[in-house]
């Protein structure tokens, strides 16, 4: 109802004020009618009046002769013959134009004046009670007088009323004499009463019809009370309903709001979507401009395609909302900094309107949360399943020997990379020449790849092969440039990964290598198994068979930071073995040979030196087949080769990129290995000898100090063990 | 990221120098950068998201920019906050490049002028980082190379 005071409220309620105002405001207007009203009629009595008096004294001023009126203002002699001819003049003038009185008067000072000839009654009328000269204080319309002699212009004054005479209203015309001065002025007392009458009744019937419509302004007021009540009640309930709708876009976390044809967000919308936009003032903002800011161009053209057929009404919904290309989506959101925030969102688009489809009724649900918790779990589960896999791949190896593979092959990936990022000197030359560089790269690539092989970890040991290919790919190349080392770094890049990977899994894993891996049985020993598989595992891929028999290396206790060498040579010496030594069963069969061929590691202690011996029984070296591979892979120059003794054409098998094997894969025929062996070798301060009889067998003599290799304790237990 | 995307992104600096300057910029060998490397003066981040997430950024020496400022202002004296303004014009016009070229699957953020922030660049980027040496005039500078 009609009552805007909630409950507990104080002061004056609603309806009482309007009816309050209401009246005030009735009574007010009546009052202001009713002022106006009486202004305008004393006004216009007034004017009417004067238009009636002002001619008349004009007239009777015309009468009067200005010098003989100065002469007779002067003598007052009523002997004279002008004063009783123009008095009756005067007389006949006031009969005939119905004035009340008409008079004249000279001045004597400002506020008394004397009247000369008056033309009110004739001479024997007991009424003309204003003889020649007398006086009289003019004060109470001196000002009429003041301006009519002053100005020389007829005037008027103000009605007046008074109980012997009624409503009357005086005109004034001045008397000038022949200087053209004013010497008194013609009076006419003009009886307003009839005009007043007139004006007086017409006025009442605007009064009272006035109140008559005041009476029905009155009565109107209830029903219009009634009806403002009722529409008091209505704004009250929209007001609630709008302040309803407007709490629920306050307070909803999805994304409001009406769009337009012209693809306009409309003036409400909830607040959670000025943080979905990531953008304040949302109200008329170009739904394709705020689109655009947060999505690549594709989705954008998309978007516009969808908006433009949402809105044409000949196309079924169905078909339409099928194609909304916002469904789900991420939005990116510049943040100024470099960097963008990401959002999941999804639009749901609604039609608005009957036949003609007058706006879209857009809700964006914002899933971040969600799908970043989703995302989170699905990529921890794919790196637990990504570890897991890679677990069960590397469980077969002692932890302690992984920690040192991962650090052996961080010292070659770091020498990789160093060797790429130094090479910024030799870029800057006409033709730099890449050589060493790229055989650095392959050495360290290979070396890692033999750990790799000999610790059973196929998948990394695939990935250096990958390497080995990119950095022969440059080598084959006419004039590399950087852009062609592009492949080299990606390959290398995902070999760091693999690495690192590794380093997280063993990490993780290594506080469990009790459970696991057991104690573990040392390094040593950990390299003879992992040598023997090596070797089964590599006969097996040719199609050979192998044993591998490694006697003297438990006994040995290699300073850590040596392990890495001494496994590099003897990984190499057993692959070159396996692929260049070792014949086929058949060979060997068909030359008296046991099918399955025999590769002897031995490793014993001298005074001071340390002598490894690797030995084969196989096919034996056939320098003449090195010369001349040699010769064709450009190591050296057929002239020079002519010369070459014996020794001389099998130690050629240690120059870098040379290989005997007709093609390059995993194993062999990138002629790395034994290259890596000489610089081994080196680093250990070693020297080495080769033996060989063709069809017979090959033996590797290697010999290093003992001086910085071993830890002498355990050698001397050992001697005397 | 792809040998393609590092091609494309590459050649977009490459012809970037050759277009302003008529000599050509030469890449040099890419090798991937260590928490410890360090970026030159200055430089200019672009991040990386959508298709790929991540960022860019162009690294230079004051003596490469000088020289460089001499072909674009036609004036080589520069102070420190005229260099810090080139380099940023130079990544946001790479940046505005690198739309027209990624722009369908990528977005490419607006360029920002780093101080020494090498902590922030880290942040942006994402591992494995390429460094692309960017030989120009007889002066180096780095590109970098960081997507998912």
């Amino acid at each position: 109802m009609f009552s805007r005071k909630g409950k507990g409220q104080k002061g004056v309620s609603f309806k009482l004020q309007f009816n309050l105002f209401f009246i005030f405001f009735a009574v007010a207007l009546y009052s202001v009618i009713l002022i106006t009203a009486l202004q305008q009629f004393t006004g216009i009595t007034e004017t009417i009046s004067a238009r009636l008096g002002i001619p008349i004294a004009i007239q009777a001023a015309d009468l009067i002769d200005g010098d003989a009126f100065e002469r007779l203002s002067q003598t007052l002699d009523i002997q004279d013959p002008y004063y009783e001819q123009t008095r009756l003049e005067l007389w006949a003038k006031k009969e005939s134009s119905g004035c009340l009185y008409l008079y004249t008067m000279a001045p004597v000072s400002d506020t008394v004046y004397r009247y000369i000839i008056d033309g009110s009654a004739p001479i024997e009328d007991p009424n003309d009670f204003s003889p020649l000269g007398t006086e009289e204080d003019i004060s109470n319309y001196s000002q009429y007088v003041k301006q009519t002699m002053e100005t020389q212009t007829p005037q008027s004054s103000r009605i007046d009323y008074s109980p012997e005479w009624g409503w009357v209203i005086t005109a004034y015309a001045p008397i000038i004499n022949s200087k053209g001065e004013s010497v008194g002025f013609a009076g006419c007392d003009f009886r307003a009463e009839n005009v007043y009458q007139q004006l007086w009744s017409r006025l009442l019937r605007q009064l009272a019809v006035s109140l008559v419509f005041m009476i029905l302004g009155l009565i109107g007021h209830r029903y219009l009370v009634s009806r403002v009540d009722n529409m008091m009640d209505s704004i009250q309930k929209g007001s609630i309903e709008i302040k309803e709708y407007l709490n629920i876009l306050e307070n909803v976390s999805d994304g409001l709001f009406l769009l337009d044809s012209s693809l306009r967000i409309g003036p409400y919308y909830s607040t959670s979507l000025e943080t979905i936009f990531n953008r304040k003032n949302l109200a008329g903002a170009d739904i394709n401009e705020i689109l655009n800011s947060f999505l690549d161009k594709k989705s954008q053209m998309a978007a516009e395609e969808f908006f433009d057929a949402a809105f044409k009404s000949n196309i079924g919904w169905r078909y339409v909302s099928r194609l909304n290309p916002l469904k789900e989506i991420i939005a990116y959101f510049d943040n100024q900094d470099g960097g963008f925030t990401e959002r999941h969102l999804q639009f749901d688009f609604r039609r608005l309107g009957d036949k003609k489809v007058e706006r879209l009724f857009v809700v964006v649900h914002d899933t971040t949360e969600q799908k970043k918790l989703t995302e989170e779990v699905e990529k921890t589960r794919n790196e637990n399943r990504h570890e897991m896999e890679m677990l069960q791949n590397i469980l077969h190896v002692d932890p302690n020997t992984l920690l040192a593979f991962l650090e052996s092959a961080k010292q070659d990936s770091d020498a990789i990379n160093e060797g790429l990022r130094s090479a910024e000197q030799l870029t800057s030359g006409a033709s730099p020449d890449y050589h060493i560089l790229l055989n650095t790269i392959f050495r360290h690539s290979h070396s890692l790849k033999g750990d790799a092989e000999l610790l059973d970890l196929a998948f990394l040991a695939d990935q250096a092969e990958d390497l080995e290919q990119k950095v022969m790919a440059i080598r084959d190349a006419k004039n590399p440039t950087g852009e062609d080392f592009l492949p080299l770094t990606l390959s290398f890049s995902g070999l760091l990964s693999i690495l690192e990977t590794l380093n997280t899994i063993i990490t993780k894993w290594f506080r469990l290598s009790d459970t696991f891996w057991g104690a573990g049985g040392g390094e040593i020993n950990f390299l003879r198994d992992s040598l023997t598989k090596m070797a089964l595992r590599l006969a097996a891929r040719y199609g050979k068979e192998v044993d591998l028999i490694i006697a003297g290396l438990e006994d040995q206790n290699f300073k850590p930071d040596k392990h890495k060498a001494i496994r590099d040579i003897l990984v190499q010496l057993v692959r070159n073995s396996v692929y260049h030594g070792i014949e086929m069963p058949e060979a060997r069969k068909l030359s008296g040979k046991n099918e399955c061929g025999r590769i002897e590691i031995q490793a014993s202690i001298t005074a001071d030196n340390l002598r490894i011996v690797c030995r084969d029984d196989g096919g034996g070296i056939d320098g003449e087949a090195i010369k001349n591979q040699a010769i064709q892979g450009g190591i050296i120059a057929k002239e020079a080769a002519e010369t070459m003794n014996e020794r001389e054409k099998i130690m050629l098998i240690f120059h870098p990129g040379f290989s005997t094997a007709e093609s390059s894969d995993l194993t062999a025929g990138k002629g790395v290995g034994l290259s890596l062996v000489k610089s081994r070798v080196k680093e250990l301060r070693g020297k080495f000898s080769i033996k060989s009889r063709k069809g017979h067998y090959t033996e590797f003599i290697l010999t290093f100090p003992l001086e910085g290799l071993i830890n002498r304790a355990k050698t001397i237990n050992a001697t005397v063990s | 990221m792809t040998e393609t995307e590092l091609k494309a992104t590459i050649k977009i600096v490459t012809e970037y120098f050759l277009n302003i300057t008529n000599i050509p910029a030469v890449m040099g060998l890419p090798y991937i950068k260590k928490d410890t490397d360090l970026a030159f003066a200055y430089t200019g981040l672009i991040g990386i998201s959508g298709a790929r997430r991540g960022g860019v950024y162009y690294t230079a020496g004051k003596e490469l920019l000088a020289d460089f400022a001499q072909f674009i202002l036609g004036e080589e004296t520069l102070d420190e906050d005229a260099l810090n303004d080139l380099v940023g014009e130079m990544t946001n016009t790479i940046a505005g490049n690198m739309r027209e070229v990624f722009g369908a699957t990528f977005l490419i953020s607006v360029p920002i002028v780093l101080r020494g922030q090498i902590d922030t660049i880290s942040m942006r980027l994402k591992p494995p980082v390429f460094i692309i040496p960017i030989n120009w005039n007889e002066h180096t500078s780095h590109l970098a190379i960081g997507l998912e």
